[in-house]
Parts: C-alpha cells; structure tokens; sequence
C-alpha cells in the first residue's frame, strides 16, 4: 500500500513568498496584478485576505494553489518552492493543498458524498469503503449527514457550499485556501464552517487561508491581511 | 479481489448516464454503424463462402481445370486426356471429369426460364464428399435425369415440394425435356441461384456445343496420406500447359480470389464497412467532445484537486470504452436477427461466426477509442487557474 508522501515544514511556515509579483498579459497591454508580495502563513494558523474586487487576492490564491506558474519573486508552500517548479510538481503538491471554491464546483453528476469521496480518492492505499467512511465522516462534520445521496441540484447553495467544503477537508490537506466560503452561508452556518476551519487548522496541523469580504467572521482569524492593488499592507 | 476492493467511483459511467437521452442517442449511433458493419462484412464473407459451397463438397485432392478459367461463372475446357495423363503417376487413385455450364431451366409452375449451374459427372465416380450422394448418383445412369439442389431459389419453381409429395417434376433445360430424380443439399451462391447435377451422357444431351473430349473439372484423388502439394508439382510438370493443376485448397482459393480482385462486389462490400466505421467514429466524436466541453470546469475541478491530467484521460478513454460495449450488443442481436431473415430470404449461409463478431467489435472499439482519444485534446483546455 502506498502512502501520500508526507511533507515536512521547515520553519514552521507553511506559505511563504517573498517579493512576488505577477502580471497578465503582453507587451504594452502587460498589467502588473501582484506587487512584491511578502507574505507568511504558519502552520495552523486561520488567515484572513481582504480587500476590494480585481486587487489580486485570487491571483495570489491560485498562485499559492499552485495552479499558475510563479513568474517572478520566491512561492514557497508547503515546503516546495514554486519558482521554477514543473507541471508535475505543482500537480503533486496540489494533493496536500484543499481547495475551496465560491462556486462550488461539484461534479453534477455525482452525489453528495461521491463528490467528497473524490477528494479521500487522492488518499494512496485506503480501500473503497475505507474512503466512503472518510466521505460519510466529513459530511457528518458539516452537518450533511442525511443529505449524502443527493444529487447537488437537489440541494442549496449553502449546502452545496457544505459539501465542497468537506470535499476540501477530506482529502487531508495541510493548506487549505477558500474564496468566499461563507457568501452562500447565513451569518449561523457561516460562523459554524469557519469555526470547524479553525478548529481543524489547530487539529489536524491544517493552515487556512480564506480570501473573504464577510465582516461577521473576522474576529475569528488568527490574523488578517489587506491587499490592495497588488500590494499586501 | 483487490480491484473491487480499491474500486474508485465509476466516473466515467456517470458522466454517461446523468444525460440518459444523450447516451441512448450514443449507443443508437453506435449500435447503427455495428448493423451496418455486420452487414457489409456478412454480405462480403457471404459471397466469398457461397462462390465456394460446390468447390468445398467436391471428394478431391488434385483438381484440374483450364489456365483460361477465371471463376466458377467463365469456366473454359481442356483436353479430358489430361487427366488419363495425371492417372500415370503412382500417388493418383483415380480421376473424375466434370462438365460444368449454366444452362436454362424452365420453371415447371409458371414455365418462366432462369440461368442454373449444371454439373455433369460420371455416376459410378464419387465426386461429392456427400455420403448419401452415391446412391442418388445411380439413379443418373438413366438419360434425361438430373439431381435437383433443393436450396436453390424459390424462382426455379416448387421442386422439392412437388417430388416430396410424388408429383412428378418434369420440365425442360436448355430446351431438352428432363425428370427429376431426386434432390441434393449444394446452396446458391452469388454466382449460381441454383445448381443441378446430371450425368455426363445428359449433360452433353443438353448441352451439345460442348466441345467433344472437352471437360471443365478433372478431380484427382490420391492415395491416403500423400502430400498433395508435392503431387501437384509433380504434374505440373508433367502435363502440358493446357492445364493448370492446383490443390483442392487452392482451387477453393482460385474461386475466392476472382471475386475478390476481378470483380468490384469485394471492394464495394469493404467500402460499405468502412463508412459504417466513418458514421460512427463521428457519432462517438459529436457524443465524447460534447461531454468534455460539458464538463470541462468538472474537469478543472479535478485537476485543481491534484488529480493528473492523465486521469482525466482514463476516465474519457473509459467512456469510449463503455460506448463501445453498450453499442456493440444491440447491434449483434441486431445482426443475428438481420442475417436469419437473409438466410431465409435468400439462402445465402451469411451466419455470425466468431471472426465475424470479433472483428466487428474490434472495429467498433477502435472507433470509440478512436474518438475518444481526438475528444481528449479537449481536456487540455481544462484549466485549473480559471475557476476560481
């Protein structure tokens, strides 16, 4: 049986970037959208990334999610550095990071737990049923214990919400980056999931990093980052 | 055991089935281009077997024919003396002459006339493997008796009804009055609709142009266990160049290949299969490219998740594989149904053997996977980055 490798943090920093920039675009139409970013996120610690729309706060997200390739600066996550860093590495390392989306995201085909049994898929040497307990373990988390084979059309928005978020959790990630988790949840459920986010990144080693406009939340980050125009302040 | 323990979520099958109505219209597609596949390759196989029904039942080892013969439909004559030659060499047992024409047959119900293939023959010499045959054989010793196959087509008139039930089935060919004493199992071909068998001393009643001395077939039987092949290049040489001198397996081969290479019916049949094969590649294509732009931010998804590009793959190499199966089964039983009402229709012996089956259902998974493998180019568009 094959494990997931494990990743060992140096420096207790699970993120870490130091001058970062990137721009989209070319030529004249070249736009800067981060602007030496320096940033640092400890391992389970809840961090908070505010600012106004189109100010770069997804770019930096997917770029810390490894999904885009690190132009310019040093992208240290999970002990990886991404400058530099091939498709594959990014892919590998993608294993480790959960990923929470404002749209969701769910496979329409599949039902509430399938979805989430696709994020325990990830986990190397589990067996089917030992997966679907991971998945069955996780939507009892988020309060979907009765929902689990229903299709997400049948379910709101703040339950789908739900589901994509024990997705995220149930492939034992130790990062976790959420965009608008809460802007589908009432003020209750909203504080619930962020409070199950803290009590996780502190449990299970997770860091969070949660890009959010919701004030309802923020005195329940460990600490909170501003942005604005590419620049963190 | 292992695999349905570490089973994963079947994906690729409900991806599939979310839309049933796509997926019926897919297997539809597919279940189409397989009947017609069937089809052309069972009409092409038909035709290659059929143009060989009386070459497989001749009881011969060696057969002689003219080098100016091109098929069983363009048989030309060579001296009967050839085959007293090829009786010089030890190995030969003995040797048969058979005339072989097409000659008119007149219907005795509505008295219309068709085209038959007559075989003519020495009734004291065995020439088809049939045992039964023999004694029906000795009823030809009487001039004016022909030996009818009751597999020919119904337009010959309803001889084996009649002789079933005693009537006397008496009619004319080539003109020439002749009974019918009794009835044979040959079959039609693409060729001959249908085939009687009479004496050579009928034969050459019924057909007096036939050059005098001049045979179609000499058939040579040699004794057990001698190598054929061997005695074939024996007589080669031996016998002058009027005469060609082949094995029963080339002479089953001679037939095969003229209908092959010399007509077009081979090449048409082959055709038609290939544009069944083209349909489908671009009803599987339509089907798979559809689905992955459906469901490329799904895809994205994944591959955000950390899932490799080259599992999204597997997982549309799995859909083809599945359009593959649910399209392949409708069109067999599709098939089996189709060729037993040609069969019936038109004794030709179009049957679904293995080859037939295997090869259809190759084709159709190479086109599914085929298609599969062009609709993956897709997923690469599938970008993680943008869904955020």
């Amino acid at each position: 049986m094959r494990k997931n490798k494990v990743l060992k943090i140096e420096n207790n920093n699970a993120v870490l970037t130091s001058n970062l920039s990137h721009y989209y675009g070319y030529g004249e139409n070249r736009k800067k959208v981060l602007d030496r970013v320096s940033i640092n996120i400890k391992e389970r610690e809840l961090v908070l990334l505010k600012g106004p729309s189109g100010c770069g706060k997804t770019t930096l997200l997917t770029l810390i999610g490894a999904l885009r390739t690190c132009q310019e600066g040093s992208l240290n996550v999970l002990a990886r550095e991404l400058n530099g860093a091939s498709r594959k590495t990014r892919q590998r390392l993608r294993r480790h990071i959960g990923m929470i989306f404002q749209g969701h995201n769910l496979l329409r085909c599949l039902t509430a737990e399938q979805n989430v049994q696709m994020g325990a898929d990830l986990i190397k040497g589990l067996t089917y049923l030992q997966r679907r307990e991971i998945a069955r373990k996780w939507l009892s988390e988020v309060g979907l214990e009765d929902h689990h084979t229903k299709l997400p059309n049948a379910l709101s928005g703040g339950q789908k919400q739900r589901v994509a978020i024990a997705r995220a959790l149930s492939a034992n990630p130790k990062l976790l980056l959420a965009d608008e988790p809460t802007s589908a949840l009432d003020s209750v459920t909203g504080r619930e999931i962020v409070s199950l986010l803290k009590r996780l990144s502190k449990d299970q080693n997770c860091s969070v990093l949660m890009v959010t406009h919701d004030p309802r939340i923020s005195d329940m980050a460990d600490r909170i980052l501003n942005m604005e125009d590419g620049k963190i302040f | 055991m292992n695999f349905f323990k570490y089973r994963k979520i079947p994906l690729a099958w409900l991806l599939l089935s979310r839309q049933p109505l796509r997926l019926l219209v897919a297997i539809a597609g597919i279940s189409f281009a397989g009947i017609l596949m069937f089809m052309q390759i069972g009409f092409r196989d038909g035709l290659f077997d059929t143009s060989v029904t009386i070459h497989n039942l001749l009881d011969a080892d060696l057969v002689l024919i003219s080098p100016r013969s091109k098929s069983s439909i363009s048989m030309s004559g060579f001296p009967r003396r050839r085959l007293i030659q090829a009786l010089a060499q030890n190995e030969v047992v003995s040797v048969s002459p058979v005339n072989m024409n097409y000659l008119l047959w007149r219907n005795p119900e509505n008295l219309k006339t068709r085209s038959i293939l007559a075989l003519g023959f020495n009734p004291d010499d065995s020439i088809l493997l049939d045992k039964e045959f023999s004694k029906k054989a000795n009823l030809l010793k009487k001039p004016g008796r022909v030996l009818f196959d009751r597999l020919s087509r119904p337009e010959f008139g309803p001889v084996e009804e009649w002789f079933k039930s005693g009537k006397k089935v008496q009619t004319e060919v080539a003109g020439k009055r002749v009974l019918v004493e009794g009835l044979v199992e040959l079959g039609p071909s693409f060729g001959a609709d249908g085939n009687l068998i009479t004496s050579i001393e009928t034969y050459l009643k019924l057909f007096p142009a036939n050059p005098k001395g001049s045979i179609e077939i000499g058939l040579v039987k040699l004794v057990a266990n001698s190598n054929s092949q061997r005695v074939s290049q024996i007589l080669k040489k031996s016998l002058p160049n009027d005469v060609r001198v082949l094995t029963k397996d080339e002479f089953i081969e001679f037939e095969k290949n003229y209908w092959k290479t010399s007509t077009a019916i081979g090449f048409i049949f082959s055709l038609g299969a290939f544009m069944g094969f083209i349909v489908g590649c671009v009803v599987v294509y339509q089907i798979l490219y559809s689905d992955v732009t459906d469901h490329l931010p799904e895809y994205a998804t994944l591959l955000a998740m950390g899932y490799k590009l080259k599992s999204l793959f597997y997982v549309v190499a799995r859909e083809g594989f599945l359009l593959a199966l649910f399209g392949y089964l409708p069109a067999y039983v599709s098939g089996q149904i189709l060729y037993a009402v040609i069969r019936n229709s038109t004794k030709l012996p179009i049957i679904m053997d293995s080859n037939k089956s295997i090869t259809i259902f190759a084709l159709i998974l190479v086109m599914c996977m085929g298609s599969a493998g062009i609709a993956m180019r897709k997923l690469v568009d599938a970008d993680p980055a943008e869904i955020f």
